[in-house]
């Protein structure tokens, strides 16, 4: 509820790829660029009072990233054919995302898993033609931001 | 034994005619004060009179490797020829599409498809991390008496060519997998579709040249696919029939499926919901109070899994029942089935036991109806809800009695 109308106040649809993004827990403003490691074109920036969604298509898959009110990248959702390049989208918290599912057994019968590392929390869940993923770094979520309400 | 399941069925049918009827007085009256459209408690379908000797029968059996696990033989065969092998404890999935096989189980020479100038193989990645990768064959793949001749098929091989970096954790052997191969036999015919003809980074798809994987695109028609629609008859979707039991639990049981959609009298309903899917195989489904656009029904989950809260706490992070929810005790639920559109709006009573009581080694049941788990932002209707019903899956593109796929009927 603390997200929605009113406190979206600005929306820019931008044609170019001309803007940088980062991986989760770097600066969107200073790190360049996701869009060329994926091979993406951007698609739009939606910003509001507590964080700012870059959504990005790549190779069927719809991509968003989340940044603070300080430029860094606190979460990034995915939803697709398959899924994007991890190692992109995770940076640094790639390794540890690795480990950890090197550890984790199989879970029979499971459309839907969730995986916590101690630095990163991630949802995957979906089906043949339409995979979801959410991940986000808690220490950095915006304060009082419901990550229930993000439009993932 | 026949008198047994008949006598299971009859048994199974009145306590759901029963269980409906109560159901329907007092949720109906609750939610007509704030919604004037109709909802129906339950489904319509009844047991279909299944033989089990008739050309479009298939056995399922419960339990080949793990808790709810539905699981049937199948029939491939060199194409064009009489060299066949029956593979059992293959994995019955409405939520997937196409044959997958593990490559130790494969006895028979099949031979590689072959695109943009190597070896077709492919990487299947599931949620919790770990993937399926390996070539793409082609085979004869019977289910009763029905062919589909020369289509394509996964065989699972981690070993083989290159395995491409994000295609992590690779299934290797049937017994860490709980079954030999997949049967996907949901609602579309491919496994990818459009998406991966056109996009050449698909990150499913390869072509493997000696030890190099490079993806490519793959047009529909060389992309593995559901059986069901290559059938020459009972081609338009399948019918799955398992027996009710107990909340308690079952340590064994047996159903049906039934392939073809009103083509024959073992799988022509009198009458049946019918939930309308959308492009990626959706209903919606209702449920404390919020609508997700994005649930489905699917024999290839072994619970229901849904967003759970107040008494419905997850079970530990370690030990048999990761995944499932805990409640103290036996928890009484109802959720609204409907349509993409929002109509038909079917209310569906369920229980959510607790997982660890349930799933414990010292309780010699497998097969459960109320085993569940949290799943954020969906509703997906897992082997639970079959049990004690007759349940209808459409295929996209066809035609049947009920109507055009894609569809859930029941």
């Amino acid at each position: 509820m603390t997200t929605t109308a009113g406190l979206f106040i600005g929306i820019t649809f931008i044609l170019s790829a001309s803007l940088s993004h980062a991986a989760l827990g770097e600066s969107s403003k200073t790190i360049s660029s996701d869009v060329g490691k994926l091979k993406a074109s951007q698609k739009a920036m939606v910003s509001s009072e507590k964080y700012t969604v870059h959504e990005l298509l790549a190779d069927g898959n719809v991509i968003k990233e989340y940044a603070n009110s300080d430029g860094v990248v606190f979460a990034v959702s995915w939803r697709g054919i398959s899924k994007p390049d991890l190692s992109v989208l995770f940076g640094a918290y790639f390794e540890e995302y690795k480990a950890a599912v090197e550890k984790s057994t199989k879970q029979h019968g499971k459309r839907s898993v969730s995986l916590e590392t101690s630095r990163l929390v991630l949802k995957r869940g979906g089906r043949m033609r339409d995979q979801r993923g959410f991940a986000y770094v808690p220490s950095l979520v915006p304060a009082e931001l419901n990550l229930e309400d993000l439009d993932k | 034994m026949k008198m047994r399941w008949f006598i299971i069925i009859l048994l199974s049918s009145f306590s759901l005619v029963a269980y409906n009827n109560c159901g329907k007085s007092g949720f109906e009256k609750a939610l007509s004060r704030e919604d004037n459209r109709t909802i129906i408690a339950g489904g319509l379908s009844q047991p279909l009179p299944i033989t089990g000797t008739e050309e479009n029968a298939v056995k399922i059996t419960m339990g080949c490797g793990y808790i709810n696990e539905p699981c049937v033989s199948v029939t491939i065969c060199e194409p064009g020829t009489s060299n066949c092998q029956t593979i059992p404890n293959i994995l019955l999935d409405t939520g997937s599409y196409g044959l997958r096989l593990f490559s130790s189980v494969v006895s028979l020479n099949l031979a590689t498809r072959a695109l943009g100038g190597g070896s077709l193989a492919e990487c299947v990645s599931y949620a919790d991390g770990t993937s399926q990768w390996g070539p793409i064959k082609s085979a004869d793949v019977v289910l009763g008496q029905r062919k589909a001749s020369n289509i394509a098929v996964h065989i699972v091989d981690a070993a083989f060519g290159a395995i491409p970096a994000d295609c992590t954790n690779p299934d290797t052997v049937p017994s860490a997998a709980g079954y030999n191969g997949i049967l996907g036999v949901g609602l579309f015919t491919e496994d990818c579709g459009p998406g991966c003809a056109s996009i050449a980074n698909n990150r499913i798809y390869f072509s493997c040249a000696g030890t190099t994987c490079t993806p490519t695109a793959v047009p529909v028609a060389q992309q593995v696919s559901n059986p069901v629609p290559f059938f020459p008859t009972d081609n338009n979707g399948v019918v799955i029939q398992l027996p009710a039991i107990s909340p308690a639990g079952a340590a064994a049981l047996t159903g049906w499926m039934v392939l073809g959609i009103g083509t024959q009298s073992n799988n022509t309903p009198k009458s049946a919901n019918v939930l309308w899917a959308d492009g990626n195989g959706y209903i919606q489904t209702t449920f404390n109070g919020k609508a997700y656009a994005s649930s489905f029904i699917d024999s290839g989950s072994n619970g229901l899994f849904f967003p759970g809260s107040g008494a419905l706490s997850a079970c530990g992070n370690t030990g048999i029942a990761v995944g499932f929810f805990c409640p103290p005790s036996l928890t009484q639920l109802t959720a609204i089935q409907a349509g993409k559109s929002g109509a038909p709006q079917i209310s569906v009573n369920f229980e959510i036991v607790n997982g660890e009581q349930a799933l414990a080694i010292t309780n010699p049941n497998i097969i459960f109806n109320n085993i569940g788990g949290n799943f954020a932002d969906s509703f997906d209707w897992g082997l639970p809800f079959y049990l004690g019903r007759t349940v209808f899956h459409g295929i996209d593109g066809k035609a049947s009695s009920l109507g055009p796929g894609p569809y859930f009927a029941w």
